[in-house]
């Protein structure tokens, strides 16, 4: 399966966009990078379903990301 | 014996559910919040955010624009230097703890800002009045308490930020002494509301929070490890971090959302009715005493805390004869020297300031017992 990694600024916004994102249905995980941008907190959110929406929920709530890449989960 | 009535320093004793969260944080929340991806730190992390959104929700906040901070006067210099970063007209009111009061001063002293102070009326359309008449084309921010520390007066802080939201000027309210005791919600016109957690929200000491609406940007005036964007030199712009540097006070933090969760569970409508009971009788008490003087006035709303003297008897021996017989209450200035030179009080008042863990008996004990020693010292 593929799984779309979004950087988060913030651990406050990676909690809050995870929990958005089990609120709507959207399997994802909140896990410590290993190659975090200089930019990042160190945290994101590793999504497992429908990304084009999670994006689309974070964006509508205000939570900043950056997708970072795909990995294999 | 002690009986607590200077609960509007900090209130004691704490509930239950206060302390057991304080144990069970130092227990198990040992580690520090957004620095690490092991299960200590993660499970660190979990509960400060939840800490963050019980207070989001407490107070019609994003979890992200609350900071969490060292107390109420912490959270103020945060706001008012940062706000008033790059100069502009302050507007504060004439019964301004020095929290609000001092910072405001220096920077006036320093010459990065004006400063104006409207002077607090018994009437809220004369107080309104009183704020608009000093705005000007350059004021970017009016600062006022929602309750005076020392007297208790309510102030009209929904039409003060309406006045505010009109004119585009930010209003910092200082919740310390209405927090917890009556419903405050941002969206009611708060820019950024600043508060003790460890008053009327029954959280530990060294706790405080500053809660913003996002809409005014409040530049930083610590810098440090946020945890995030850390190979960076900059302070990163986003909330909280950027307000938040070094490690919070978790423990502290877990504190306030134990005691938020406590007086959800009471209601806060219940808590100002029983402290408030608890005032109106010790002010009936005292009032039958001629030698006694209140600070308070029929036109105005107060949150439960009374300021009384005794004619005759400066204001520190009077407590200090009180706490003789085991009442905490305190006496002077009550870090607010803008207010005692408003209601001329020369060496300061009495304060008395029930909680809800306070009873009415003790009360209108301790109203006997002031009656007594001010009738004796007249003699």
């Amino acid at each position: 399966m593929t799984v779309i990694i979004m950087e988060m600024p913030s651990y406050t916004f990676a909690v809050k966009g995870e929990k958005l994102l089990k609120a709507k249905g959207i399997s994802c995980e909140l896990k410590r990078n290993i190659n975090a941008s200089p930019g990042s907190c160190g945290y994101s959110l590793h999504v497992r379903s429908d990304s084009v929406r999670a994006a689309e929920i974070l964006k509508k709530n205000a939570v900043p990301f950056t997708v970072k890449g795909k990995g294999g989960g | 014996m002690i009986i607590n009535f200077d609960n509007a320093a900090t209130t004691y004793p704490k509930p239950p559910s206060v302390k057991n969260a304080v144990i069970q944080a130092v227990e198990q929340f040992g580690g520090n919040s957004g620095r690490g991806g092991h299960a200590l730190a993660m499970r660190t992390s979990r509960a400060l955010y939840s800490a963050r959104t019980v207070a989001a929700e407490f107070f019609g906040a994003q979890p992200e624009n609350v900071v969490f901070t060292l107390n109420c006067t912490h959270a103020l210099n945060l706001a008012i230097q940062g706000i008033m970063k790059g100069g502009g007209h302050l507007i504060m009111s004439s019964m301004e703890h020095n929290s609000a009061a001092r910072p405001g001063a220096q920077l006036a002293l320093d010459k990065k800002i004006t400063l104006s102070v409207a002077r607090i009326c018994d009437d809220d359309s004369c107080t309104v009045q009183n704020f608009r008449e000093l705005i000007r084309s350059d004021t970017k921010a009016i600062v006022c308490t929602i309750a005076s520390n020392v007297t208790g007066q309510l102030m009209p802080w929904r039409e003060l930020g309406r006045l505010c939201r009109e004119h585009n000027i930010c209003f910092i309210a200082d919740g310390a002494q209405a927090c917890g005791v009556i419903d405050i919600d941002i969206s009611e016109g708060i820019n950024i509301l600043c508060t003790a957690g460890h008053k009327g929200l029954y959280g530990i000491t060294g706790t405080g929070l500053l809660i913003t609406d996002g809409k005014y940007k409040i530049s930083p005036i610590i810098q440090g490890g946020t945890g995030s964007a850390s190979k960076s030199l900059r302070q990163p712009d986003i909330l909280p971090d950027g307000l938040e540097s070094g490690t919070p006070c978790i423990i502290g933090a877990m504190s306030v959302k134990a005691g938020i969760e406590f007086i959800r569970r009471k209601g806060t409508d219940k808590i100002f009715a029983h402290e408030d009971r608890i005032c109106r009788s010790f002010v009936r008490e005292l009032e039958k005493n001629k030698n006694i003087t209140i600070y308070r006035n029929p036109h105005s709303s107060y949150v439960p805390i009374v300021s009384f003297n005794a004619d005759g008897i400066p204001s520190e021996e009077l407590a200090e004869e009180l706490a003789g017989h085991g009442y905490c209450l305190r006496a002077g200035y009550h870090c607010a020297a803008l207010a005692h030179t408003q209601l001329g009080t020369d060496t300061g008042t009495v304060r008395f300031a029930p909680s809800v863990f306070s009873t009415e008996n003790d009360g209108i004990t301790l109203a006997n017992l002031i009656n007594n020693i001010a009738n004796r010292k007249k003699l």
